[in-house]
């Protein structure tokens, strides 16, 4: 599955930007306050192991080429690393370390016996046939086989790979171990050991703790408006049972692939994702003319931003919302909850902050999508799949128990929702390093 | 308090007191009533006469317009004040003519006029308050002087936070509902601000009302519905402002009980007692009479104390750069603790209560000697009260007072808030919560929908015995409605279109297959969370009911129409146990469109998508005892007897009881009956006919059955138990007699010897429990409040201890129809020549004409053949109501008995269509008239004739009707055609006659 509208790179481009840095000074301040012990701080601000290899390919026109790839296991005290497998020509090493120290506060935040990993190999997709990706996933699982597996670490798609790449994984390392394991990957389709649900978890996720918030601040779920920006699989799932729980969504965006450039979509009546659904194209790109007939107002750039709603909800890029563009957000805002990975900068944070909005941070909002992995890891180890209403009930208590710890704290505490977050993820891991022995 | 009480109060008051002996204490004043009884005076119209510059200051810097619609949140009944902005004085004087506005604001001078004309006009031409707001205190005194509070009501200076307009309406409507509020010497509590500085009591009424509205903020985070949340804000401190001495004396004597706290100035600025210390004065003489009452004393010039001045009054310097933040800390002493922190000997921090919630975990926990220390400092009932629950304040402090010794205290004050608790959750459906203390029992909700009939009867009666009936009327009986949960209607509607199930074939296809479709689908992601967390708390059996919009409604029956499934809930997986609950729901929501329901409809006004589903889950009442779950006795308790015998009458009702589960009243099985008026009147005139006809088996559930929903099986789910197995389980002893052979009679109770006859005689005729009377009670107000006779479904659970109460659990209530105004209509005896039928056993009342069409099971019938003879008259039925035409229907035994031994087995739906049922007796057999339930009911709904024909009078002309056309004929069934017939059934008398028509 590919993430809708999503750069991973754009921030390692600008400007010498270090996103695994980042993380290390966000561990940091974080530790500071946990008064962490230098042993424990050394363990977790470095991933445990790191894996770079080459992967030989016979290409169509029967050329030898040699693609690099990586597996980064940040941490797997907690269990075995969970994160996903990107295919990317600019990916860095300093990128997917960060990202999978994000998995490991994610997986330990929403309390899943999980750890943090990431990987994937440097390449670009849409210059590889279908048999070429074939041959590039088989020969990632051929030379990581060893250091991956239900018990170890288990991937997941991420940029540019989907379902169809995990089942030629998953293929590859069954036809190596010599039996079935579909506990190996997540992400699979449904008629091969994906999980039902897994499609809705993200967006639904971000619903439930975003309910929960609302009820913590007394307000009502169907009196309160929001906006979105983005319109993939977060965005749409997060729009429908948003409105579902009586709620209005008056904005989306997308990302147009033709003007190369984002537009939003606004309908003070409310925006209806169905209708909205079938006039966009495969890569995310909503029908503007269609959109305008349907009653839509279509703004060119970051309307969404700009609304006069109580929510505003990220789910497409990181760094939507920056110390640029966050004067320009209305005092009716009062929550903002993040559906995509890092779209607040600490700055915009911090301002956000003191003009006294909420900010739920990514990982423990679109945690829905990773804890939905979960399931399906589970349903596959057993070989027992379950019904969607388990899936989804399961999710909703995972969900709340976590944001309640969360915000609990938060309150205990008097800090950042996010601080509280991070505080509660990294003791967690720091705790299971400890009685491990490890320091 | 004034109460008032209107006609049906009465009654209902006077119906409890003549049953029970006891005078209801109805606390006649709702919440939503309390509420209205404070401020009532409200400032809705403001007229604001400022420039555009300063009205820019107000709205954009302070945000006026959000600040007043955040204030008025928690009522929204009550909308913001309107502003309208004018930048004339010539213009105000114009709207203030034209309009009723509630307050002027003038800030700073305007263009056009001087202050004091301009207010000395308006004045003469309104008596609307008048307040001046400006930026030079010099021009403010100035004017304030000269006008010495003619024309200008009150002054205050602008310090750049929007807020004070906040401040100057809620001391406007402070100052006047002063006047008009009495309920505040009962229950409000009041700051009282002695300050003549214009600059110094701009800012004090401005902190002193954002520090009330901080708290009050802070106490609505229980989990409490609209109304009391509405009460609770109304109840904030009102705040009492003078600038002169001798009124703040005044208002002191006259508030001395209801002050939170006094803030005064130390020195008057003018007047005989310039530059003496008065508010020393002041505070030493509120000192004596009230020693606890927290001062505040504050001063630009130094405050010379008495070294014997009690070191609890706060002295504050004007000058000091802390000025704010003392008084701030001051008040939020004086407000009220917002937490209540226990800590023990060691002064170790032990618990903390910051909402009710927490209250009620601390009572519980906290060691008896902390209760006691914290009680003697009358800490809970303070709480409580600075949290606007001044009843339940009062009634804690009363515990405080008397009760000294820890557990007694501990106990004391659980009851209390138990009782509290259960008044307010009995009788709201509140949303479902999920960490709601579970002890409660209280009706929740999932979604935002209709609740359906079902779910409303049940909050119905909640909010009878909530209101009406308390602990010290039945002291050996607990009445209370079971656990639910109701899936509300919108829940049913996503169900139903996200899944797409509606199709043009849906109403075609046989039921199992739409109940597989319907299955096949998910529930909605909205109520997963909350339906999961509410299983994983219940462990008892559920029943999962339909409660449509059209169901149980006043006039339509719709009983038995829709499916109810019963589920052991025994399994330890939670998951295994919520995949079994959302099939369940699923199945209930597919059973709207059985083709039983589809036929029903159609005899009613109203059409399938008229029909929207509400679903409740409910515990279901009973005891475990081995692997079966049942209630003691089940029961069904009507207000109106449409067969009373003896001396009891049709208004007198009756009440059906059964051990076990209530299928063995629906059935018509044996049961147990007794007149509600006359309990000890016996059923049955000898020991022998209690034997024979009292019940000797029960239904109970079978909690290791394992079933499938879709073919879901009752049988498998339920298990007939021999009464032997509930005299094992010990639970026969207060519903039991024994009859022993040797003396023929029966013996109240069990014995070792003899039999056991299940007659309640302890119950009926010893009182073991009030059961008769508490019954009595439920039907009377029941139907005096809806004014029509109502039928009660109930189980009652007697507990195997002393110490614990028999629970009377009311599970639904019903309408009955009306008996309905009685005809004269004046039935001879019977004719021969003229008539087909003559009953003195009839239900229903009135005329009915014309009708020609008869369907009758012909003499030659066998009762082996009953199952086989529904299909039969089901075919003719849909016939007959295709084609429009209404029909006698003859046939022998018990018309809808689940027994096909005992009659014609059918549904309802097989024959909607009939206008008059005949019963006649089969053969030699007399079997008892038809009184299962559901069967019954919508009988009686449809206002369909039931004549019962006895062998010696008024028998059936067989011979006449075997001689009519036939249009029809099968096996057993014959229908045929008459000349036009007149039925006559008198609802008074019981008499009917079916005739031919004179021509």
């Amino acid at each position: 599955m590919t993430k809708e509208g999503y750069n991973p790179f754009k921030a390692a481009q600008k400007e010498g930007f270090n996103p695994f840095k980042m993380a290390q000074q966000q561990f940091d301040r974080i530790a500071d306050k946990l008064n962490l012990d230098e042993p424990i701080r050394d363990l977790l601000r470095n991933p445990l192991r790191e894996y770079i290899f080459a992967i030989p390919i016979r290409m169509d026109d029967g050329s030898m080429k040699v693609f690099r790839g990586f597996r980064v296991q940040h941490n797997d005290a907690r269990g075995p690393c969970k994160g996903g497998i990107r295919f990317h020509p600019q990916e860095t090493l300093d990128t997917v370390r960060a990202l999978g120290m994000w998995m490991t506060w994610k997986c330990a935040v929403s309390d899943i016996p999980l750890g943090g990993g990431k990987g994937g190999i440097i390449c670009d997709p849409h210059n590889l046939s279908e048999r070429e990706q074939e041959k590039l996933c088989r020969g990632w699982v051929r030379q990581i086989a060893r250091d991956i597996g239900p018990v170890r670490d288990v991937p997941a798609p991420d940029v540019m790979t989907s379902g169809q790449h995990m089942i030629w994984i998953m293929d590859e390392y069954q036809t190596i171990m010599g039996g079935q394991y579909p506990g190996l990957i997540t992400g699979k389709p449904v008629e091969l050991g994906g999980s039902l649900g897994r499609t809705e978890a993200t967006g639904y996720g971000v619903v439930y703790i975003l309910r929960e918030v609302l009820k913590e601040m007394k307000m009502d779920i169907t009196k309160s408006t929001a906006s979105v920006q983005g319109f993939g699989n977060v965005a749409r799932y997060a729009v429908a049972l948003f409105t579902q729980y009586g709620g209005k969504v008056t904005s989306v965006s997308c990302w147009d692939q033709g003007d190369n450039c984002t537009y939003s979509y606004v309908k003070d009546k409310g925006v209806d994702a169905d209708e909205l659904i079938k006039i966009t194209d495969r890569f995310g790109t909503i029908d503007k003319k269609q959109a305008e007939k349907l009653g839509y107002k279509v703004h060119k750039g970051e309307e969404w931003l700009k609304q006069e709603v109580d929510i505003l909800i990220p789910a497409a890029l990181e760094h939507a919302i920056t110390q640029e563009n966050v004067n320009e957000i209305k005092p009716s805002v009062k929550i903002i909850i993040c559906g995509a990975n890092g779209p607040v900068t600490p700055e915009a944070e911090d301002i956000l902050e003191k003009k006294g909005v909420t900010v739920i941070p990514d990982f423990l909002a679109n945690a829905g999508g990773v804890v939905c992995s979960y399931y399906e890891q589970v349903q596959s180890n057993e070989n027992y799949y379950w019904t969607k209403e388990e899936v989804l009930g399961k999710l909703d208590n995972k969900m709340t128990d976590a944001f309640y710890k969360v915000w609990e704290l938060a309150k205990r505490k008097k800090v950042r929702v996010s601080d509280a977050a991070y505080m509660i993820a990294i003791s967690r891991v720091a705790d299971a390093c400890k009685l491990r022995g490890w320091v | 308090m004034n109460i008032s009480f209107n006609d049906k109060e009465k009654k209902i008051v006077s119906c409890i007191e003549e049953i029970t002996g006891v005078k209801p204490k109805i606390d006649q004043e709702k919440p939503v009533e309390k509420a209205d009884n404070l401020r009532k005076y409200r400032i809705k119209k403001i007229l604001l006469l400022s420039s555009s510059y300063d009205y820019f200051l107000l709205e954009e810097e302070g945000r006026l317009s959000s600040l007043f619609t955040e204030r008025h949140s928690y009522d929204e009944s009550e909308t913001p004040p309107e502003i309208t902005h004018i930048e004339s004085g010539e213009e105000c004087l114009k709207l203030i003519g034209e309009n009723n506005f509630d307050l002027l604001i003038i800030f700073n001078k305007p263009k056009d006029s001087d202050i004091r004309t301009l207010s000395t006009k308006t004045k003469s031409i309104s008596k609307v308050p008048i307040v001046l707001l400006g930026n030079n205190i010099a021009e403010l005194s100035n004017i304030v002087e000269k006008d010495k509070g003619v024309t200008i009501d009150k002054t205050f200076t602008w310090n750049g936070d929007g807020k004070i307009i906040l401040a100057i309406v809620q001391s406007i409507e402070d100052s006047i509902n002063l006047e008009k509020d009495k309920s505040i010497f009962e229950e409000c509590r009041c700051i009282l601000l002695i300050e003549n500085s214009i600059q110094f009591y701009s800012t004090f009424l401005l902190v002193i009302y954002e520090e009330i509205w901080d708290f009050s903020n802070s106490i609505m985070k229980d989990d409490i519905n609209a109304e009391q949340r509405i009460l609770r804000y109304n109840r904030r401190p009102y705040v009492f402002h003078t600038l002169d001495f001798d009124e703040g004396k005044a208002l002191y004597e006259k508030y001395k009980d209801n002050l939170l706290c006094i803030v005064t100035d130390n020195q008057q600025d003018s007047g005989k007692k310039r530059g003496k210390q008065i508010g020393l004065e002041l505070a030493s003489k509120v000192r004596k009479e009230k020693p606890s009452l927290p001062i505040a004393i504050q001063s630009s010039e130094p405050i010379n104390a008495d070294k014997s001045l009690d070191k609890d009054i706060k002295l504050i310097s004007k000058n000091a750069p802390n000025l704010i933040i003392s008084l701030k800390y001051f008040l939020k002493e004086c407000l009220g603790p917002q937490e209540i922190v226990f800590e023990d000997d060691g002064g170790k921090e032990v618990s903390r209560v910051r909402n009710m919630k927490d209250l009620g975990n601390a009572l519980l926990s906290i060691k008896g000697d902390t209760l006691v220390k914290y009680a003697k400092r009358n800490v809970f009932s303070k709480w409580l009260k600075a949290r606007g629950e001044v009843e339940l304040a009062e009634k804690f402090l009363r515990a405080e007072e008397e009760t000294k010794y820890g557990e007694h205290l501990r106990k004391k004050l659980l009851d209390i808030f138990e009782e509290y608790r259960y008044s307010h959750t009995q009788a709201a459906v509140t949303s479902y919560q999920r960490d709601t203390l579970e002890a409660q029992t209280n009706i929740s909700r999932i979604g935002n929908g209709a609740l359906g009939g079902k779910a409303r009867g049940l909050t119905f009666l909640a909010k009878l015995v909530s209101k009406y009936i308390s602990d010290e009327m039945f002291p050996d009986l607990k009445i209370t409605v079971p656990r639910t949960i109701v899936l509300s209607t919108d829940v049913f509607d996503t169900f139903v279109n996200q899944n797409n199930l509606i199709s043009p074939d849906l109403y075609h296809i046989p039921d199992e297959r739409i109940a597989a479709r319907f299955m096949g689908a998910s529930l909605p992601a909205t109520v997963l969370g909350d339906l999961r967390s509410f299983i994983k708390k219940t462990r008892k059996p559920l029943v999962v009911r339909s409660s449509g919009v059209l169901e149980d409604s006043l006039l339509q029956s719709f009983a038995g129409i829709y499916d109810s499934i019963l589920l052991p809930n025994e399994s330890w997986e939670t998951d295994y146990r919520f995949q079994e609950v959302c099939n369940a729901i699923k199945y209930v929501y597919a059973s709207t469109y059985f083709e039983k329901a589809r036929t029903y409809i159609k005899s009613t006004p109203k059409n399938i998508g008229d029909e929207k589903m509400a679903v409740l889950i409910q515990e279901v009442v009973g005891t475990k005892h081995e692997s079966y779950f049942y209630p003691t006795i089940s029961g069904v308790a009507k207000s109106y007897n449409y067969y009373p015998s003896g001396p009891c009458k049709p208004e007198d009702g009756i009440v059906y009881l059964a051990l076990g589960l209530g299928k063995a009243i629906v059935d018509g099985g044996c049961t147990y009956c007794f007149c509600p008026e006359r309990p000890n009147v016996p059923m049955f005139g000898t020991p022998k006919d209690f034997i024979k006809y009292s019940q000797k088996k029960f239904y109970a559930l079978n909690l290791k059955s394992i079933y499938q929903i879709a073919n879901r099986n009752e049988e498998t789910s339920l298990i007939k138990l021999d009464t032997e197995a509930a005299k094992n389980h010990g639970v026969l002893d207060k519903i039991a007699s024994t009859y022993l052979i040797k003396d023929d009679r029966l013996y109240p109770g069990i014995y070792d010897e003899g039999s056991i006859v299940i007659d309640f005689c302890p119950i009926t005729n010893y009182d073991a429990i009030p059961l008769a009377k508490a019954l009595k009670l439920l039907l009377r107000i029941s139907e005096i409040s809806l004014g029509y006779p109502v039928e009660i479904e109930f189980a009652v659970n007697l507990s195997e201890t002393e110490s614990h109460k028999a629970e009377l659990v009311i599970l639904q209530i019903r309408s009955m129809l009306p008996p309905g105004k009685t005809y004269d209509i004046v039935i001879d005896e019977c004719d021969p020549a003229r008539d087909i039928c003559y009953s003195e056993n009839a239900l229903g009342n009135g005329i009915i004409d014309n009708i020609r069409d008869i369907v009758y099971v012909k003499s030659s019938f066998d009762m082996s053949n009953s199952n086989l003879v529904v299909g039969q008259i089901r075919k003719i039925n849909s016939k007959l109501m295709g084609e429009g035409k209404p029909f006698i229907l003859i046939g022998p035994g018990r018309w809808g008995s689940a027994d096909p031994w005992l009659g014609i087995p059918v549904f309802w739906s097989d024959i909607a269509g009939v206008k008059v049922i005949v019963e006649t007796p089969f053969k030699e057999r007399t079997i008892d008239p038809s009184q299962g339930s559901h069967f019954f009911h919508d009988l009686i709904s449809s206002q369909v004739g039931y004549l019962i024909t006895k062998g010696s009078k008024g028998n059936i002309d067989w011979k006449w009707l075997d001689s009519l056309p036939v249009v029809e004929e099968t096996q057993d069934v014959r229908h045929v055609i008459a000349p036009p017939l007149q039925i006559k059934i008198d609802g008074k008398s019981g008499k009917a006659v079916i005739r031919k028509k004179d021509k």
